[in-house]
């Protein structure tokens, strides 16, 4: 994406270019920090761009900061969702399939599958803010310094923050957990 | 980048390795999902070149994306109809496929459209009241956030409706005298039958919806108009009907947001 640019949020047409760049990002995002099940991701993508639309005349930057922005609204939306459900955690619910590449042998899609879903289960148990940046690194591959800038953090605390999640999910990896 | 034994996903990965299966999860959003998003208020403003109505744009968008298709079922309707007929539910009755034509006259742009709540609910309870032959049945139950916004009485239906709205959610209340009134369905539609104590309800989740180009038209049409469009029935649309008969009045609750079955059913069974 272009970082230098200045968007023109309000035209309609500029807005929809925005959209087919952002959406599936945003909806990736959303997936991960909420978990689904995909309608409720779905749905909390459509309300996030409803938002971003209707707020649309307050915002003034380029399309980095423009996706940066409507990640944020994405986060309250999900955080919001969280409450409503008045729990943290949540119940895991990926849809076979998610993955973008896939092994070509059915066992190994298979295993796969199994590992994401661990892993999607370990990161429910993160804290909202360390599941994000790990989302924000590994599934949207944002930049490490980017990132700091979207959360407010020195690109090397947010480094370390990254390594110290990814080294909490492997302690807490369960072991055997599928050695029947 | 190291990859671990994939075979055996309880063995414990590297921090590398969690991240490339981060890296992996790359899911995408449904087809469903890329329907609705074409008719985003952004793609209908763009679409539409008189910049003047093109506000309006998305306020009919909202109402109209959820469209009801009812209408009246005669004995002397021709063959093919009879034959839906043998189809026929209670208060339903399904469509031969998830898409139909509807009609939609086009409301004067005074600013105040006939499709808007605010405005086609503009009545109160009492004067619905007097003005209804029936005796009004008023929920006793409904959720705390939910607040009457208004009512209406239309008399060529000889139909009463009460507006509810809550927290990003709505809920309309429909009674009519019972007569040949029916709801039209989608064909993919799926139809619970409910049946407590005396009273037989059919819940519906889904609803029909204006889509693609056809939004476009509705968006551009001019005011005082009737365009001919084609409707879509969504199963995954947030759009709960519950039906039923009572005392020879038939009900309708329709909701827009949130509500699960069971209330919808607590609703009905606590209304006087």
């Amino acid at each position: 994406m272009r970082s230098t640019d200045n968007l023109q949020l309000n035209n309609p047409q500029a807005f929809g270019q925005f959209y087919e760049a952002a959406h599936l990002a945003v909806f990736r995002y959303i997936y991960a920090l909420h978990g689904g099940p995909r309608q409720e991701v779905e749905d909390l993508t459509a309300e996030t761009f409803i938002k971003a639309w209707k707020a649309r005349r307050r915002f003034k930057g380029s399309q980095k900061a423009a996706l940066s922005w409507v990640m944020l609204i994405a986060r309250r939306l999900v955080i919001d969702s969280f409450r409503r459900q008045k729990v943290r955690g949540y119940q895991i619910d990926i849809e076979a399939n998610e993955l973008l590449s896939l092994d070509p042998l059915p066992e190994e899609h298979t295993a796969q599958q199994e590992q994401i879903t661990i892993l999607m289960n370990l990161l429910s148990t993160l804290p909202v803010e360390k599941r994000e940046l790990l989302i924000l690194r590994y599934v949207l591959g944002w930049r490490v310094k980017d990132i700091g800038t979207h959360l407010g953090l020195q690109e090397n605390t947010a480094s370390v923050q990254i390594k110290r999640t990814l080294q909490k999910l492997r302690q807490d990896w369960p072991v055997g957990a599928h050695e029947d | 980048m190291q990859e671990y034994n994939q075979s055996n996903p309880s063995e414990r990965p590297d921090s590398e390795s969690i991240a490339a299966l981060l890296e992996k999860f790359q899911p995408k959003p449904s087809a469903a999902f890329q329907a609705r998003m074409q008719s985003t208020p952004w793609k209908l403003e763009a679409a539409s070149p008189r910049r003047n109505f093109s506000r309006y744009a998305w306020r009919f968008t909202i109402v109209l994306l959820v469209v009801s298709v009812f209408f009246l079922f005669t004995p002397f309707a021709g063959g093919s109809l009879k034959a839906t007929a043998n189809r026929l539910l209670q208060f339903f009755i399904p469509a031969s496929s998830d898409q139909t034509a509807i009609q939609v006259t086009i409301p004067p742009t005074d600013g105040t459209s006939a499709l808007n709540p605010q405005t086609d609910f503009a009545a109160s309870l009492q004067a619905v009241m007097a003005e209804a032959p029936f005796n009004l049945q008023i929920p006793m139950q409904i959720p705390e956030d939910y607040i009457l916004n208004g009512a209406n009485y239309t008399a060529i239906h000889q139909q009463a409706a009460l507006y509810y709205s809550g927290d990003k959610r709505s809920l309309i209340l429909v009674q009519h005298p019972v007569g040949n009134f029916f709801e039209q369905i989608g064909e993919s539609a799926r139809v619970e039958i409910i049946r407590e104590g005396e009273i037989t309800y059919e819940y519906v989740i889904g609803g029909w919806v204006i889509r693609g180009k056809d939004g476009e038209i509705l968006a551009t049409a001019l005011p005082g108009t009737t365009v001919t469009l084609n409707a879509y029935w969504d199963n995954s649309l947030d759009r709960q009907t519950l039906r039923w008969q009572k005392d020879d009045i038939q009900f309708e609750l329709i909701s827009y947001g949130e509500l699960d079955r069971q209330t919808m059913l607590s609703i009905a069974a606590n209304m006087r």
